[in-house]
């Protein structure tokens, strides 16, 4: 029931806490930013870095405008269903990056 | 072999002179001799002895037993060509090429060494795994000088100080002041796996002077994975410090969103990319454990990767003007992540060693 109320009140505009889901069709959110991304990103990466999978979180530019990356391992079914489409009116862009290692391999 | 130029820095050898040195002697000799008008910077008869040089070494380096020359000063502290000899008894050598005299030094092998920034740099220190050994490398990013004008070698935490190496059962491997820093590092000696004593001995550049110690958790706020190496030889690697694209400006810049970059690393060469992220918060693998680094920069290559194993300590510069951006030190197939140069210059103290503005 309250899936249902929440999915409803997404479909109409309005920002559920955890920020928006992703809809089949990739829609624009419905929100207009606020607050600045710096902010934003600050208070929401533990959460996102928290699902399984992600390796980080960022600032980027997405289509000329400011989003936020979300790196992953690997883009499975599983995390991209965990991470929103948008948060507070920035649009969420997974990146599959792979695992990040230091830059320096075993030798011999 | 190649041994071109007057100044043979290839190799480490008695016999090579340095350009201060020269100088040093000549002064020496001249003191008391000519009215103090302050030091020759140019030796008499210096430009032809490099031009001998050059004309012939080829043909020199041709001949069975010859292993390289250089230019050098003989003991009266005239200009001399030497020709360095893997043994004893080398015959037909001349005794003067185009009116320069000759000096005939036995030196074994030469090993062709290449010095200089965004090249094979690492530490001695060795870890050994089932009993065998386990030996990396990175780059050597940048000159950085402090306060009191000392220059040092600029890297990673990981490449130069072991930080984030697992204990394999053994010792503590992380790095300690006083550990020997190499160029090359030892992935990339050819005597035998992880270098022979002599190659290692010759390679050594400095000492580890200071790193940034890394909190492996996944909440840790990492800043930076730097590590610096007192040269002990404060002039060795300038100028011979340009990497692919020229000398890197000593004024920073500010990471920005689709800012053209690029670095020149051991491993990839000089590549060229854009920072696509910035203000990132990424986990780390390393042996060692996982470890959150925050403020991160991201760039991706253009067309090809970025950087790969063996580029950390790379310095990221702009495209345009080379200013310095980040210090490379992490990364996957697709992207690569940088410290932001300023935080690492600020928990040192430091400046880069560049060209102004």
């Amino acid at each position: 029931m309250l899936a249902v109320a929440a999915a409803l009140l997404s479909l109409s505009g309005v920002a559920v806490a955890g920020g928006q889901p992703r809809t089949q069709n990739g829609q624009e959110p419905k929100l207009v930013p606020v607050r600045p991304l710096e902010e934003v990103l600050r208070d929401r990466t533990d959460s996102l870095m928290a699902t399984p999978g992600v390796v980080g979180t960022a600032q980027g530019l997405c289509d000329g405008k400011p989003c936020i990356k979300v790196f992953v391992a690997k883009k499975t079914a599983t995390v991209l269903k965990a991470i929103p489409a948008s948060v507070e009116g920035y649009p969420v862009v997974v990146e599959e990056t792979g695992e990040f290692r230091p830059q320096a391999p075993p030798g011999r | 072999m190649n041994t071109r130029g007057f100044m043979n820095s290839r190799g480490r050898r008695a016999g090579l002179v340095s350009l201060a040195s020269l100088v040093v002697v000549l002064v020496v000799l001249t003191a008391g001799l000519v009215s103090a008008q302050g030091p020759p910077i140019h030796p008499p008869g210096l430009d032809r002895a490099i031009a001998a040089q050059e004309a012939h070494t080829d043909a020199l380096l041709a001949r069975a037993g010859v292993v390289g020359t250089a230019v050098g000063l003989a003991a009266d502290g005239q200009p001399v060509v030497k020709i360095y000899t893997r043994s004893a008894g080398v015959r037909g050598l001349p005794a003067a090429l185009d009116g320069v005299p000759v000096e005939v030094e036995e030196t074994g092998d030469l090993v062709a060494q290449d010095e200089g920034i965004g090249l094979s740099s690492g530490t001695e220190r060795l870890i050994v795994i089932r009993a065998s050994l386990y030996c990396t490398v990175g780059t050597l990013g940048a000159l950085v000088s402090d306060g009191a004008g000392v220059v040092y070698a600029l890297s990673n935490a990981h490449v130069y100080a072991n930080e984030g190496s697992k204990t394999y059962g053994g010792p503590v491997v992380t790095g300690l002041a006083g550990d020997r820093v190499l160029q090359p590092g030892r992935v990339d000696m050819v005597d035998q796996a992880c270098g022979s004593v002599a190659e290692i001995d010759r390679a050594e550049i400095g000492k580890l002077w200071a790193y940034q110690p890394i909190v492996f958790s996944r909440t840790a706020k990492n800043e930076i994975d730097a590590a610096i190496a007192r040269l002990s030889d404060q002039n060795s690697l300038v100028p011979n410090a340009t990497p692919g694209y020229g000398t890197p400006s000593s004024t920073v810049a500010s990471a920005a969103l689709t800012q053209a970059v690029q670095k020149q690393g051991r491993t990839t060469g000089l590549t060229q990319g854009t920072v696509t992220a910035v203000n990132a918060t990424v986990i780390i693998k390393y042996d060692k454990g996982q470890a959150r680094f925050i403020n991160q920069i991201v760039v991706q290559g253009n067309g090809s990767a970025f950087s790969a194993g063996g580029d950390s300590g790379s310095l990221i510069v702009t495209s345009a003007g080379n200013h310095p951006v980040a210090l490379l030190f992490a990364g996957s197939s697709s992207s690569t992540i940088g410290n932001p140069i300023q935080a690492v210059l600020d928990a040192f103290g430091l400046t880069i060693v560049g060209s102004s503005p």
